[in-house]
């Protein structure tokens, strides 16, 4: 794999795991 | 300020551009509910094109649009949540249109064609511009739907709970002539927007004439 594409998935993952965690602590707030 | 002028007047997403047209149709029957829509797009619009601004060297390319979507749809969330706890009338008033604000094109379309290539500056002063330009038009087909469709004009009426006072005023006491019911179902949408695009067009040759 190049380390481009490493970089991409990475990205990515982290964006997700970011997201999800804004909305896990937003959803346990607001419920 | 040129940049918001534009985005209101030039690359006005509702007459300009077509963008975001279901919301457009769907939430107009009301002057409240069009622009309780178009705030909560200017917000939404705002939040991801401060966001995309700000990490637009570390995304790759190939993974931009992805990364934006999942931008988006948290920001909407986010927006859905605290509506539905804080104020939960503006969350019934809006329905489903409030979480497919998500797949409104105007939002994808501003992120990736303004803020990932733009300063936070410009990118911010872009999602007013394009924000306000897309509350304004909302609002004025919602005004037009509803003076004729329905002889009213709802300033606070689902949201009276939340503010405290209901405004719901009559715009022609004693009239045969309105309502014409056709301006409230959706075709009556089509109808109103048909028309204001004709109307716009039509002063740009004129004014294009004039030059």
């Amino acid at each position: 794999m190049t380390k481009k594409r490493i970089i991409s998935i990475l990205v990515i993952t982290l964006t997700a795991l970011i997201c999800s965690t804004i909305v896990y602590v937003l959803y346990n707030m607001t419920n | 300020m040129k940049t918001i002028k534009n985005g209101i007047f030039n690359e006005n997403p509702t007459f300009i551009l077509m963008l975001g047209l279901c919301p457009t149709l769907a939430v107009t029957t009301t002057f409240e509910g069009a622009y309780i829509m178009g705030l909560c797009v200017l917000i939404v619009l705002l939040i991801t094109n401060f966001i995309v601004s700000i990490i637009k060297n570390i995304v790759p390319d190939n993974v931009r649009t992805p990364v934006y979507i999942l931008l988006i749809t948290t920001s909407v969330t986010a927006l859905e949540l605290i509506l539905k706890k804080y104020v939960p009338a503006l969350h019934e008033t809006l329905g489903i249109y409030l979480p497919l604000i998500a797949v409104n094109c105007i939002v994808l379309g501003r992120a990736l064609s303004v803020a990932s290539v733009s300063s936070v500056k410009k990118s911010v002063l872009d999602a007013i511009g394009i924000g306000l330009g897309f509350a304004l038009s909302l609002m004025l087909i919602g005004l037009v739907r509803e003076v004729l469709g329905s002889n009213m004009i709802t300033v606070m009426d689902g949201i009276s709970s939340f503010t405290g006072y209901r405004a719901v005023y009559q715009v022609l006491p004693n009239t045969k002539i309105l309502p014409i019911t056709v301006f409230r179902e959706p075709a009556g949408a089509f109808l109103t927007l048909g028309l204001l695009l004709a109307f716009f067009n039509f002063l740009k040759d004129r004014r294009s004439d004039v030059k």
